[in-house]
């Protein structure tokens, strides 16, 4: 001990000596030197796990983190009634590792009652199954109790738990200790059609997930009425404070349709009230603004309810739908989901002697004062002839006459007056053989000839709507052009993209994409045109309407079957409304079936269109 | 020696306040503080407490522990003999109050709190508080008459009455209370017999341990299924020691905590997320504000700030050394001593823990960690540390 000192006052003090300071300074060695092994390791964990630690790190992050839903954007009609929207509704979701949650000993599970009377006091919930859902989950957070609640409920309890949570007694205070806790609503979006079946067709549908748009404005516009998705999660932001979301959704933008929701409805009615009495294989209306190709209405026979698209037993004889296989069922699902105005093709027929007409005089091969001679039929070779509708012919007519008539025989003598290569040129302008770009999905181009192939016979034929083929929204794209001055507009259904606070994000303007006839041309048409309803098919008392027939052999020509169609317009001398009419394969074979359609449809819109009575 | 010159010969200034201690110690408190609340803000959030609730009671624990260290950095550590008896008696009654009345309060199915007078404390620490009374007085009083095995019967005995009481709830408290006055004992150990048998038994054991955690877990369930038969052990128990041995073995059961630890750890870099910045406390790490803190230190600081907190560690420790060497009086001496054995023991086997090397029992980072009694104790414990560097009080006012 020779280190240690003897105090002053004789007592022999114990101190440490320098075996044992060693020993304590080994030992803070040792110390050291396991706390730095221990640092190495760290290293050495992070060198050879930290990529994928960070990855486990994220990839759980992902798991958990909450996503708060966008909310996809309305579809609204020209006058904004509303077709398509999206509905919050609320999930449930119960958290017992709160609800049941202790702090002290002597008083256990303080919240458990108060939650539960006021769950089942306000949902109407069985009190056994809500404590043995808690009892069974003691340390769960997340149990989804019930799905789709409306805001309303919602709202209600959260009234509740507020009024109790928060009430006071004469002293100011709290009245309750324990409070109701441990219950969260969760967000989610439903798709509603508050229209049903109306304009289905355009619509198209959207499914659980509301990132995904199916057929119609729904598809074709997905990227508009998408919204991104928000997360919800924790973290310290800026100023050290608890943020509780991440990143807000951002909502879908609404899109304005141009689509009259009155004279879509009316459209449906009149399709459905013909469905009803005959039979027929597909009818397709369209309903135009001819001065500016804005589609008002479009609709086929088919209907399905948005909200329920794979549900069709409504539509079809009870029992049908069972007898099919998977496949069939597809097949007759895709059948009724699909617009038949956009994307079948058909033999035009006579409508597109008016294309013929028009031609011609662009061409200056024929005048309105050309006189046809109509032999009933023409000869092409010693084999082929053909004939016009009537055999015994029409005699001598005018270039407008011929247009009454519907004379095939004219217009093979106009087609035979021009070359094939000019009759190609003139159906490309028409817009034919080639998508009109309007913005719904699955359009078809349709098929017209080729100048190196297209024989004397096709040109004739072609002359009166055969042997080439259209879709219906090609057809009324071209005859709006035809009768509007010859300004050829791309169709449109949709002319707004709004934000969510109805500021308008993006117009289509009418797009002009080329002339195609002169105005005298489109005159002289819209006069034919009105003179051949003058003369009884399709007239509308004291109206003034012009329109043209179709009546085309569908291929191939040996089953006999037909599309008759009737093309409409009023006022005739500066339309306002075109209506195309389209009946697929009708048990009676003529274009009075589609003139009745029609008729019925244009009646009931004069007046909500504001067309003046011409006396 | 160069070496001994520079630690072994007495200070100069041999008695003052050690106003670095009582920093770093301050500064320790603080961090941790900061850690409590990055750590606990989510889970206190999700519960419903308000995100600061931790933080608020470890601020009032700390500063009740702040005050307990300026009190007795002022009086004088001798007095101390007077309280080795009653604080040994009441450590005793305590475990067994806690033990096998209603007044201990069990969470996390571990009884290892007290209520008592409406206060709730975790008595193991005051196990240890005691334990280094009782050593620090019994070495001083006796060492030099009882020489080796005596004095280590003595007290290791004494030690091992509360020791096992703690040992039924809280394993790794228990390892902690009988490694204080072991290190100790072999301090002021001069039979070279018991110190080589001690140094072997450590070596034996460390290699033990060594042997079972790296060894493959085919193997080790092997011996697992043997001792589950054969011995008492019980499943559980014996499971805790796979997913030691590999983390992934239960990772979503048993295996969760510790390999949530890692990957927090593992991802958090050279420097870090970034304080407040990381994602593991949110809801993965469970206990991320008291068993699990080093990972979030490791996860937001990254290597760096746990290489700044292991230097402030082996710091405080040397300031330790150094007082606990110019100590007037061998009780003084070896009450420092037991208080950085404990100190140094708890920092080890947390960070150990979390990293996986040692097998997953809860132990509290010292002054970081979440709870009130292990801060408040730690803190009054280092105010005994500066007063014995400030030499013997009463002797000077004679």
């Amino acid at each position: 001990m020779k280190t240690s000192r003897e105090s002053k006052s004789g007592t022999k003090r114990l101190k440490l000596n320098i075996y044992m300071r060693r020993k304590l300074t080994i030992a803070l060695g040792v110390v050291s030197a396991v706390l730095f092994a221990l640092a190495l390791y760290i290293v050495v964990l992070m060198r050879d796990n930290g990529d994928s630690y960070q990855k486990m790190v994220l990839s759980q992050q992902r798991y958990s983190s909450s996503v708060i839903p966008f909310k996809r954007g309305n579809i609204v009609d020209r006058n904004n009634t509303i077709l398509a929207y999206s509905e919050e509704v609320y999930n449930l979701i119960l958290d017992p590792s709160v609800i049941l949650y202790t702090a002290k000993a002597s008083d256990p599970e303080p919240n458990r009652g108060a939650t539960v009377d006021a769950l089942v006091s306000c949902f109407g919930f069985d009190r056994t199954d809500l404590e043995n859902t808690l009892t069974n989950n003691p340390t769960s957070q997340y149990i989804r109790y019930r799905q789709q609640l409306s805001a309303n409920e919602m709202n209600r309890f959260l009234m509740i738990q507020k009024n109790y949570n928060e009430a006071e007694d004469a002293n100011g205070k709290a009245l309750h200790q324990d409070q109701v806790t441990g219950v969260w609503f969760e967000k989610e979006y439903k798709r509603s059609y508050p229209y049903k079946e109306t304009a289905c067709t355009v619509l198209g549908f959207s499914g659980a997930d509301s990132s995904e748009g199916h057929w119609g404005i729904e598809e074709y516009y997905n990227e508009q009425l998408s919204g991104i998705n928000g997360k919800s999660y924790s973290y310290i932001n800026q100023d050290g404070e608890v943020e509780r979301v991440l990143q807000d959704p951002t909502n879908g933008a609404t899109v304005v349709s141009t689509i009259d929701w009155f004279i879509q409805s009316v459209v449906e009615e009149k399709i459905q009230a013909y469905a009803a009495v005959k039979n027929y294989k597909n009818i397709g209306v369209i309903v135009m603004d001819p001065s500016n190709c804005e589609i008002l209405a479009m609709a086929s026979d088919k209907r399905f309810d948005p909200s329920k698209p794979a549900d069709l037993a409504p539509y079809f004889p009870e029992g049908y739908l069972d007898t099919l296989s998977e496949e069939e069922l597809a097949s007759v699902r895709n059948q009724v989901w699909r617009n038949f105005t956009v994307s079948d093709v058909f033999p035009p027929g006579s409508v597109a002697k008016e294309l013929t007409v028009a031609m011609a005089l662009e061409e200056a091969v024929v005048t309105p004062d050309t006189l046809f001679n109509c032999d009933g039929g023409e000869a092409f070779g010693d084999e082929l002839v053909i004939h016009c509708h009537e055999r015994d012919g029409h005699g001598i007519q005018n270039l407008e006459q011929t247009l009454w008539n519907s004379c095939n025989d004219a217009m093979m003598n106009i087609a035979s007056r021009v070359t094939a290569s000019t009759m190609i040129r003139y159906h490309r302008l028409f817009g034919l053989g080639a998508r009109t770009g309007v913005d719904l999905p699955g359009e078809a181009s349709g098929i017209i000839f080729d100048e190196k192939t297209m024989s004397a016979v096709d040109m004739a034929t072609s002359s009166f709507g055969q042997g080439f083929s259209t879709t219906m929204i090609q057809m009324a794209a071209s005859y709006c052009s035809l009768i509007n001055g010859g300004y050829y507009y791309q169709p449109r259904i949709v002319s707004r993209i709004l934000d969510d606070n109805g500021n308008v994000i993006r117009e289509y303007q009418p797009e002009l994409v080329r002339k195609t006839v002169t105005e005298e041309t489109s005159a002289f048409l819209r006069m034919a045109a009105k003179h051949t309803v003058d003369q009884g098919a399709g007239n509308i008392d004291s109206y003034s309407i012009g329109g043209k027939t179709g009546t085309a052999n569908k291929y191939p020509i040996e089953e006999d079957q037909y599309v008759v169609s009737f093309m409409a317009f009023v006022p005739a001398e500066k339309p306002t409304l075109l209506v195309y009419a389209v009946i697929d394969e009708p048990t009676i074979k003529a274009s009075s079936e589609a003139i009745a359609l029609e008729v019925s449809i244009m009646k009931e819109l004069l007046e909500y269109r504001g067309v003046l009575k011409t006396q | 020696m160069k070496v001994k010159r520079l630690n072994l010969q007495e200070p100069k200034d041999k008695h003052s306040y050690d106003v670095s201690l009582l920093l770093v110690t301050v500064f320790l408190c603080v961090f941790g503080l900061i850690m409590v609340y990055s750590a606990s803000y989510y889970t206190a959030e999700m519960k419903g407490l308000g995100s600061n609730y931790y933080f608020r009671r470890q601020l009032i624990s700390d500063l009740i522990g702040l005050a307990g260290l300026l009190v007795l950095s002022f009086v004088p550590y001798r007095l101390l003999k007077w309280a080795v008896i009653p604080a040994y008696a009441v450590a005793v009654v305590l475990m067994i109050l806690t033990t096998f009345t209603r007044l201990g309060h069990t969470a996390g199915g571990r009884t290892r709190w007290i209520d008592l007078f409406g206060i709730r404390f975790q008595s193991a620490e005051v196990v240890k508080i005691a334990i280094i009374l009782m050593a620090a007085f019994l070495i001083f009083t006796y060492a030099r008459e009882y020489r080796g095995w005596k004095l280590w019967a003595v007290i290791l005995g004494l030690t091992m009455l509360p020791a096992a009481l703690v040992f039924t709830n809280d394993l790794s408290s228990a390892v902690i209370i009988l490694a204080i006055p072991v290190v100790m004992l072999f301090l002021i150990n001069d039979n070279r017999k018991v110190s080589i048998v001690l140094i072997v038994l450590l070596i034996v054991l460390f290699a033990g341990v060594l042997m079972l955690k790296f060894m493959s877990l085919d193997r080790l369930i092997k011996i697992g299924d043997w001792l589950v038969e054969h011995t008492p052990l019980h499943e559980y128990q014996v499971r805790r020691l796979y997913v030691w041995n590999d983390p992934t073995y239960d990772s979503l059961g048993d295996g969760y905590q510790v390999l949530q630890g890692l990957y927090a750890i593992g991802s958090g870099g050279v420097f870090g997320k970034g304080l407040g910045a990381g994602t593991q406390k949110l809801g993965f790490v469970p206990e991320a504000s008291n068993d699990m803190i080093f990972t979030m230190i490791c996860e937001e600081l990254g290597l760096f700030g746990a290489l700044a907190l292991i230097l402030l560690y082996i710091f405080m420790m040397s300031r330790m050394v150094q007082i606990a060497n110019r100590a007037d009086d061998i009780f003084g001496a070896m009450l420092v001593v037991g208080i950085m054995t404990q100190i140094a023991v708890q920092a080890i086997f947390h960070i150990g823990v979390v990293t996986n090397i040692f097998p997953n029992t809860g132990i509290s980072l010292p002054f970081i960690s979440y709870g009130g009694t292990s801060s408040s104790f730690l803190l009054a414990e280092i105010g005994i540390v500066i007063n014995v560097g400030r030499g013997n009080l009463l002797r000077k006012k004679k």
